[in-house]
């Protein structure tokens, strides 16, 4: 095998990021203009992150522009239409889509089609359709994920969202999205953790909320960054249109039970609230976990000298690092960041090098052969393209591709206890 | 000779250009003029008038195989040939794309130049972006004329032209000079003289404003037959003998904005700018000979045959892009790489496909396949800049990349929007490539979907990339065969490779050449010491295939695919015995196989037997199927075959045992559930509402091979029928 050909799995851009900051809307659609090349992708992540029907079978959504999948029809642009615009496509697949009953659409262009200039405010303008219809004519070439989410949830805001009275000791949940591993159950697990210390979740922008959440943003006291490096603009534009402050725990995202813990206790002294009871909720789950743990050592010693791979985004890696290394034992190997800010990746050198690790920074799969490898598919593929006999636990999309039902969390006490579970399963069973 | 007239909008370009030709054509030559101005009125004038069908509109109207260089190629005043880019309407669509597109097909329909004394490319104004610039490029125009008047702005547009023809000249200077078209009468030339000196060219022709011109255009002539003894043709006679022997050519040397104005009105003096946006001097290139010659009319052989997918050929919506079927064939080869030239999200739409199949085979087949966990892949990642000034740099940058990390061959497959923006992946390939042995670096037609659908991806891929790397010289020799169109990314794709292997492996056959999937590039170069090739799949894309190996390497195909049941897997696997004279140990291997069959069938058939069937399949070929229910009894009722864009040939061996539709919906099955009532009902995908309460099953889209799939299923449906009419969580909707 020519190992140095083997690539890192290539991450999705602000094409993407927008496309799911629309379809992560319960009753928001969007509309591709753009070749079927960039809708089949897109119609099956959507429909797979947030289902909004069971029925796979590609006959029942045979009409035209649908392409027998339920989400993200298309105007499936083709050479003719490069040339000479898309003109009749688009005016025909407005009424369609606005025929099925959605509270906003978002009439998107694909990159190739925002090139030809198809002026997309002029067919919607021709329409006359009930519902809110917003174009969005460029979603930027190959910017981040996190700026094309972020952009088009501004957007989005932009056209739906009003001043609103003020409810006190409300948040809403910012920079989260569809495409976070386990996002519903990390937005129950959370909303739980903070309606136990009084807080009320207003929004989640835009990971499964309605097009009426996103109209009462502005009702919130303050906005609450998940993962900050998918807020940092949307937060900024909050703060100046609604004069909401934000908070974003030095913690970064809830993961593990460190980080939940003085997540909790940072949220609750923004919103001067007590975190007691969430905090007796997080010490009955690392009772729990503490007796799987005791069994587990006694027999096998591990986890504590377990080496572990890493990637994820900045606000994930770090507090999943220090919670594998101090509260697990486990020794890092490679650690890298996806979408990331600076402070993160900086916070994150610095640990590693405190720990004696420096040398796990940003390292790529290589000659050594972690016991465990967090991150997407993607990422742990690339261990087992290198022949490397890994155990992974997919933190990140894509996902393993099994059948998930039972509702499962990545932050949280309940996100603490599914990653125990993952990994003292996989250090056993050494898949 | 080819010559390209650039000139600003509206400032005579095509009056000239016509004239031009007329001339030459006075003078005996064979002329070939292409109006790229999407008014397309570039050769009016030589036709007399008549408005002719554009290459554009053609190729919007006309099925691409019924597309002929005939139909869009007119005659003209002297004989001279011409033609029409056309293009959208004024403000819409992408004019620059639509001439990239009919450069094109005069490439695809094999328009040669040789053909021609003199080919004239009438190029609208500027060079505003990669479309219009398309004369310029290697293997096109020989000589660049500017046509200007003496107003400013024609002289601005004259300078923009420099700078466009300046990105061009890596292979020399082209520019034969100006051409000063006077707009009105007394008109100063002194500052076209002074631009002409300060960009070092010369004014090669200056036409006078005169009344003749209208009346030669009132009688659509051109000035040369309307007037042949006029002064004016007299002047496009002598323009006509100077292109014929331009003499030294001129470098472009535009001026810089900020002077411009300056030296055109002769108050200041200006420096030169250097070719490029920066000014810094460009890398020296490689010598011409060095470089393989992928696009450009003049080189190209004679037209090849279509290799249309069903789609293109059926002219359908396309379904996916050509990129990503491209890709899904060059990450097969182990020791290659392949660059994405587009935005990030076509190379990540591309690879997490690819990835999705080696994480179901792993998950599903327990099968590790490297090349689809991890792709040797690399994205150019072209942002807003690249857009904007063309992703040549970029896609070089991005090739020196994939070149340090030494593959044996490099593929640069190319998006919509570096399609629509026209960059030139031979020119990037020129720039990276050096004068030591180097890998073999292939670029694959296919900008996006512009190219056509995913399947007229992996046709190119396997034709222009895979096939290009075969050693013609290689002579037939041993037992061994190469197996040709497998499905990388149906999950069971290495399974059936295992099955068929060791039915192979029994007779003493080797596997010489996977193409492509798990090739290494030498294995591709020996692609011809296999005196037998395998199609794993026999649809539109295996046919292609096989087409394309008989007539380019003259290949000998097995007649059948890939076997799916027992009696396919006999007729196959004798058919290889008898090319390898191993008759004897086939039919002992078989005989085995036929009795352990026949057990297994009567087994089920007290079970199945007068069971009524029905079956919905985009398959097109379910004779496995089919076998395993007449084989144990069942009463096969209908089969329904829905549109695929795989494959449009129904075929059955069983013709006349039961009764089939092609073009299947949705309501004819619905139809047929209510009136035939069947026991069991067989799709692709289980369809959750149904008219009528029936067991339904899945099918596979790709079965898998050898003896006893449909027996397998078979032995399911028994199990099935036993199960109740309708389960329980049905009601939980």
């Amino acid at each position: 095998m020519t190992h140095r050909l083997l690539m890192g799995d290539i991450a999705p851009d602000s094409f993407t990021g927008a496309i799911i900051a629309v379809e992560g809307i319960l009753d928001a659609a969007v509309l591709l203009n753009g070749p079927t090349g960039c809708k089949f992708y897109h119609g099956a992540i959507a429909e797979t992150q947030l289902p909004r029907t069971g029925i796979m079978d590609p006959l029942q959504y045979a009409e035209e522009f649908y392409f027998g999948q339920p989400r993200v029809p298309a105007t499936y642009l083709d050479g003719d239409d490069y040339i000479f615009g898309a003109s009749e496509k688009l005016a025909g697949i407005l009424p369609r889509v606005a025929g099925k009953g959605h509270r906003l659409i978002a009439v998107l262009n694909s990159p190739g089609a925002a090139l030809i200039g198809d002026d997309l405010e002029r067919f919607i303008a021709g329409a006359s359709l009930s519902a809110p219809c917003l174009a969005i004519e460029h979603t930027g070439f190959s910017g981040t994920f996190s700026q094309g989410f972020q952009e088009t949830v501004i957007r989005v805001l932009d056209r739906v969202a009003a001043p609103m009275a003020r409810r006190r000791r409300t948040v809403n949940l910012i920079g989260t999205s569809v495409m976070h591993r386990h996002w519903q159950g990390s937005l129950d697990t959370l909303t739980e953790l903070l309606s136990l210390c009084g807080i009320g979740v207003n929004s989640v922008l835009c990971a499964g909320c309605r097009v009426a959440d996103l109209e009462n943003v502005g009702a919130a006291e303050a906005n609450l960054m998940l993962h900050p490096e998918w807020a940092d603009q949307l937060s900024l534009y909050l703060g100046q249109r609604f004069s909401q402050p934000e908070v974003s725990p030095l913690s970064g995202a809830p993961i593990g039970f460190q980080a939940t813990e003085q997540w909790l206790r940072e949220v609750c002294t923004a919103l001067a609230t007590d975190p007691t009871p969430a905090l007796g909720r997080l010490r009955a789950s690392r009772q729990q976990a503490h007796q799987a743990l005791s069994r587990f050592n006694t027999l096998t010693g591990l986890p504590r000298g377990a080496t572990f791979a890493l990637k994820a985004d900045g606000s994930l890696a770090l507090p999943l690092t220090r919670w594998l290394h101090e509260y697990l034992g486990m020794g890092p190997v490679a650690v890298q960041i996806g979408e990331g800010l600076p402070e993160q990746r900086r916070q994150l050198e610095r640990f590693l090098g405190e720990i004696d690790c420096a040398a796990a920074w940003s390292a790529r799969p290589g000659p050594l052969t972690p016991d465990l490898v967090f991150g997407g598919e993607g990422y742990i593929g690339e261990y087992r393209a290198l022949g490397r006999p890994v155990a992974g636990i997919d933190i990140a999309l894509p996902a393993r591709g099994t059948v998930e039902i039972l509702p499962r969390s990545l932050l949280g006490h309940s996100g603490a206890l599914w990653l125990l579970e993952r990994i003292l399963n996989r250090l056993l069973t050494g898949d | 000779m080819k010559i390209a007239i650039y000139g600003k909008g509206g400032i005579g370009k095509s009056t000239v250009t016509a004239n031009l030709a007329a001339a030459l054509a006075a003078e005996g030559r064979r002329v070939l003029q292409i109006g790229c101005d999407p008014k397309h009125d570039s050769t009016r004038l030589l036709l007399g008038g008549r408005v002719t069908t554009t290459i554009l509109d053609f190729m919007r109207e006309v099925p691409p195989m019924e597309q002929r260089l005939d139909r869009i190629l007119h005659q003209g005043y002297g004989g001279v040939v011409c033609a029409e880019a056309g293009g959208p309407e004024p403000g819409i669509g992408c004019a620059g794309r639509g001439i990239l597109s009919a450069f094109a097909l005069f490439d695809r329909l094999g328009l040669r130049s040789d053909d021609f004394d003199v080919v004239l490319y009438d190029v609208l104004g500027d060079v505003v972006c990669g479309g219009f610039a398309v004369p310029l490029r290697q293997g096109f125009a020989d000589v660049v004329y500017i046509v200007t008047s003496e107003e400013f702005m024609a002289v601005y547009a004259a300078n923009n032209i420099l700078r466009g023809v300046g990105n061009f000249e890596q292979n020399g200077p082209r520019l034969a000079g100006l051409i000063l078209n006077s707009r009105g009468d007394g008109e100063n030339p002194e500052p076209v003289r002074r631009f002409a000196q300060a960009v070092g060219l010369p004014i090669v022709c200056h036409l006078p404003r005169s009344d003749r011109f209208r009346r030669a255009e009132t009688r659509h002539q051109t000035l040369v037959q309307a007037f042949p003894t006029a002064p004016e043709t007299g002047l496009f006679r002598e323009l006509a003998r100077r292109a014929l022997d331009p003499g030294p050519l001129h470098p472009a040397r535009p001026l810089p904005e900020a002077g411009l104005e300056a030296a055109i009105f002769g108050t200041g003096s200006s420096g030169f700018v250097q070719p490029g946006r920066t000014g810094e001097p460009r890398p020296s290139r490689p010598a011409a000979d060095d470089i393989p010659t992928t696009a450009g009319l003049p080189t190209l052989p004679p037209p090849p045959a279509l290799r249309l997918s069903k789609s293109m050929l059926c002219r359908e919506p396309l379904h996916g892009c050509a990129f990503a079927g491209a890709i899904g064939i060059t990450v097969q080869i182990r020791d290659g790489i392949t660059v994405a030239h587009g935005p990030r999200s076509c190379a990540h739409i591309a690879s997490r496909a690819i990835l999705a199949s080696g994480i179901h085979s792993r998950i599903r087949r327990n099968r590790l396949l490297p090349r689809q966990l991890a792709p040797a892949l690399i994205s150019s990642d072209m942002n807003e800049g690249v857009v904007i000034h063309g992703g040549t740099d970029k896609l070089t940058h991005t090739l020196h990349q994939a070149l340090a990390l030494r593959p044996r061959a490099v593929f640069v497959v190319t998006t919509c929007p570096s399609g629509v923006i026209g960059d030139d992946p031979a020119a990037a390939i020129r720039a990276v490539t050096t004068g030591r042995t180097p890998p073999r670096l292939l670029p694959i037609a296919t900008d996006g979907n512009l190219a056509g659908d995913y399947m007229q991806g992996v046709i190119n891929a396997c034709i222009e990339g895979a096939a290009a790397l075969i050693d013609r010289s290689v002579r037939p020799e041993g037992n061994r065969v190469n197996i040709l169109a497998e499905k990388n990314i149906a999950n069971n794709a290495e399974t059936n490779f295992e099955i068929v292997s060791d039915l192979l492996k029994h007779l003493g056959i080797a596997v010489n050449c996977r193409f492509v999937r798990n090739a290494s590039v030498a294995e591709l170069r020996r692609f011809r010491r296999a005196p037998l090739n395998l199609l794993a799949h026999e649809d539109h894309f295996g046919r292609v295939l096989r087409d394309y190996f008989r007539e380019h390497h003259q290949a000998v195909f097995a007649a059948h695919p890939f076997p799916v049941g027992m009696t396919e897997t006999e007729r196959w696997l004798m058919d290889i015995a008898r090319f390898f004279g191993k008759t004897e140990s086939a039919a002992a291997l078989l005989a085995t196989h036929r009795q352990r069959y026949r057990a297994l069938a009567q087994g089920l058939r007290p079970r199945l037997a007068g069971t009524k069937l029905m079956i919905v399949s985009y398959g097109h070929d379910i004779d496995w199927l089919l076998e395993a229910a007449f084989d144990t009894g069942m009463d096969v009722v209908r089969v329904g075959i829905l549109n695929s864009s795989q494959d449009d040939l129904f075929r059955t061996r069983f013709t006349g045992r039961f009764s089939w539709a092609t073009g299947y919906t949705r309501e004819q099955r619905d139809a047929d559930l209510l009136r035939l009532r069947p026991d069991l009902l067989l799709c692709n995908y289980i369809p959750t509402e149904l008219p009528v309460a029936v067991r339904a099953d899945s099918i596979p889209l790709c079965p898998d091979v050898g003896c006893y799939s449909g027996l397998a299923l078979a032995r399911r449906w028994v199990d099935l029928l036993k199960t109740p009419l309708r389960e329980g969580w049905r009601d939980d909707a």
